[in-house]
């Protein structure tokens, strides 16, 4: 891949990148210093991209370790999250679309905060991106199947948090499990 | 069947089962009131995802900052080049048939692209004038670039691009709300008649000698008439 084309595909999907960065460092002008780094590496690393088709992951996969290498403290506190966590069942409830997109709008962002980085990011890069489990996998440097689990994973998370503010606030009643 | 867990569940909303394991998962639903349940709040927290996790755009600044990271890493490596060549115009003279490959111009379609992708000039040299141009490219060729004064065409500045060890100018201009491209590819002899290729990495590229200088013209005006641009841009420089 030339470097006109990795600036051609880093212009069209610069959007996509900084939300990612975003994500992953939370805020605005951090994301744009590191879709900067990570693109100067990139630049200098393409010959090792085999499969241009997988262009755009291979460069979020970049700009994630250079996050990574800068904060090797939430790496480590997120792989011991995961290596304790197991997967719960969350609740089952009436919570409505009109209410998560309202009443606990909020409550989601939060929760989502919240969430181990590995969780967050392999969600995120399924719900707001649309990438298959296969180039999220790519991304984030592990199996499939650990992509899988680790979306599951977000998701009962994010329930359970749902089902508890909608619960402690009066608003769901009728959660089950 | 008894009930699926939650993270096949959560593949199947993904669309990520094999098309027996979802079939299986499928077959379930149709029965079980609690599954069904469940499935509609994955599908809600999808949305509900979706819509707390908008963040700014990125700016036409930003990209103009990814472009720049292009251009300052050029310019380092031809300062690597050049320190470390003592016999540049040595190597110079056995890379020159690069210009004619297919890799070459594909690069340097790659920088009018680059021109035309952010709101901000990439350009080393801003100017509308001509002389202005020519002056800042004085002492950084080897011959003397030519900047063509067409109508309707309006210049909007100039830069050189880099592409393998050499170095192309590339002079940019407005004409009727196109950008198009203006490349010198070095010295040729004598002047000749143009010849264009479309669809190089969807744009328009002709060649023609001048005075001494093989000229690309680059632009999205079919073949025809991006050769006509071209002579005519050039007619003044013989």
């Amino acid at each position: 891949m030339t470097e006109n084309e990795l600036l051609t595909l880093a212009m069209s999907t610069a959007n996509r990148l900084k939300r990612f960065a975003c994500h992953l460092c939370g805020d605005a002008d951090g994301a744009e210093d590191l879709v900067q780094e990570g693109f100067l590496r990139a630049l200098a690393s393409r010959a090792q991209l085999r499969d241009r088709s997988r262009a755009l992951p291979w460069l979020l996969m970049i700009v994630r370790r250079l996050f990574l290498e800068h904060h090797r403290r939430v790496e480590r506190q997120s792989q011991l999250l995961e290596e304790d966590a197991r997967l719960m069942d969350p609740p089952i409830g009436n919570l409505e679309e009109e209410m998560l997109r309202s009443t606990l709008s909020e409550e989601v962002s939060r929760a989502l905060a919240a969430l181990p980085e590995e969780w967050r990011t392999c969600l995120l890069l399924r719900e707001v991106d649309g990438f298959s489990y296969e180039e999220i996998a790519q991304i984030v440097e592990c199996p499939l199947g650990t992509v899988r689990s680790r979306i599951a994973r977000a998701r009962a998370q994010l329930l359970i948090s749902l089902h508890t503010y909608a619960a402690d606030h009066g608003i769901d009643q009728g959660a089950r499990r | 069947m008894s009930c699926p867990d939650f993270e096949s569940l959560s593949a199947e909303v993904d669309g990520e089962l094999t098309e027996l394991e979802a079939a299986a998962v499928r077959s379930h639903l149709d029965g079980c009131d609690k599954c069904r349940t469940r499935r509609i709040e994955l599908l809600m927290l999808q949305g509900a995802v979706r819509d707390a996790s908008v963040v700014p755009l990125a700016s036409d600044g930003f990209k103009a900052r990814l472009l720049a990271t292009v251009r300052k890493r050029r310019r380092a490596l031809a300062l690597r080049v050049g320190l470390g060549l003592a016999a540049a115009a040595a190597v110079a003279a056995l890379l020159l048939p690069l210009v004619h490959s297919k890799d070459v111009v594909a690069e340097l379609v790659g920088d009018h692209l680059g021109t035309t992708v952010t709101g901000e000039e990439p350009f080393d040299v801003v100017s509308s004038d001509p002389n202005v141009v020519e002056r800042w490219f004085e002492g950084k060729l080897d011959y003397r670039f030519r900047i063509p004064r067409p109508t309707p065409a309006r210049l909007l500045g100039a830069r050189l691009c880099n592409v393998g060890r050499r170095q192309f100018p590339l002079a940019s201009y407005d004409r009727e709300g196109r950008r198009v491209s203006l490349f010198a590819l070095g010295t040729a002899a004598g002047s000749g008649q143009g010849a264009c290729q479309e669809g190089v990495r969807g744009f328009t590229v002709c060649r023609q000698a001048a005075g001494g200088i093989e000229y690309m013209f680059v632009s999205d005006y079919p073949p025809p008439e991006a050769k006509r641009v071209l002579a005519t841009m050039l007619s003044e420089l013989l």
